[in-house]
């Protein structure tokens, strides 16, 4: 079984055409993150040990990148500013500029929120970009079409 | 430009001054002197070689993790003279040209560290010899738009 280097698991957001995926260009590094809500229904029957029943999941995307492209920046910007989320999705990596999805069986996509950006200009470094997704409602597996 | 072909920036330098080419008859040379072992020695002096010593790259993404928008590339400069004094005066103009260059002409290379090693001296030449260390922060800023999968 092969294991996953980190620069091949990368995030999709909305391409300009519709229903097509557009790489997140020149990432750092993502995290997604997948929690899951529980609240305690202990009782004193239970003796010792606390009981938890799951109440909900909610997930969360953030990717770093040294995007410098203007335009790429302009987009997240108008984004941000969205009050409708958009389809994102994460999947293994390859090919050309290693952006070419593979629909990998962990692929999963899903509706967020672009809720957090960071542009960060430091003196004499590349300038670096971090978008923080707030996922809403399910993550689904990728389908091939 | 590719940060693997930073050494052709400083090798354009030394063209650009013909003063200096003129000096040393032309012979410049990138990594190595194209003749083999048993002729290197009757290469005429002065000569200059421009060495390719390295890349690390500080800002590597997943586009690409070899080579990325800001790369710390080691050049040398190999120079090599009859005598100290000519060593000495060489030296300095190729001090001076790369400098002049990198302010006049617009490259990839942002900024630079400089050091040279020990003057040293072959016998079997005979001539003397010292190595310029430059160390280049080369950001090749190219547009890299998301692209439509």
């Amino acid at each position: 079984m092969s294991k996953i280097k980190g620069q091949n698991l990368r995030i999709f957001v909305p391409g300009t055409t519709a229903n097509s995926f557009e790489c997140v260009a020149e990432a750092t590094s993502c995290q997604i993150t997948i929690n899951g809500d529980t609240e305690g229904v202990s009782i004193k029957d239970d003796e010792l040990f606390d009981k938890q029943q799951t109440t909900s999941r909610s997930w969360s995307v953030q990717v770093d990148t040294f995007d410098a492209a203007t335009a790429t920046i302009k987009k997240y910007i108008n984004i941000i500013k969205n009050t409708t989320p958009l389809l994102l999705k994460w999947d293994q990596t390859a090919g050309a500029q290693n952006r070419v999805a593979q629909d990998a069986a962990f692929a999963r996509k899903g509706s967020a929120y672009l809720t957090d950006l960071t542009l960060t200009a430091n003196n004499r470094q590349t300038a670096s970009l971090s978008l923080q997704f707030t996922g809403t409602g399910a993550i689904e597996p990728i389908t091939t079409t | 430009m590719s940060s693997f072909a930073t050494d052709k920036i400083f090798i354009a330098a030394i063209k650009d001054n013909t003063q200096l080419m003129a000096q040393i008859g032309g012979r410049l040379y990138p990594t190595a002197i194209p003749l083999p072992d048993e002729s290197v020695d009757n290469v005429p002096v002065p000569y200059i070689i421009v060495t390719f010593d390295g890349l690390t790259n500080d800002a590597a993404t997943k586009d690409d993790p070899y080579e990325s928008d800001n790369d710390v590339v080691n050049i040398g400069i190999e120079i090599t003279a009859k005598n100290r004094a000519a060593l000495a005066a060489l030296a300095s103009a190729v001090r001076s040209t790369i400098h002049s260059y990198m302010l006049e002409q617009t490259t990839d290379i942002e900024d630079y560290q400089f050091s040279a090693e020990a003057v040293q001296y072959d016998q079997f030449k005979p001539c003397y010899w010292q190595t310029l260390h430059y160390q280049c922060d080369v950001q090749t800023l190219t547009d890299n738009e998301n692209e439509q999968d």
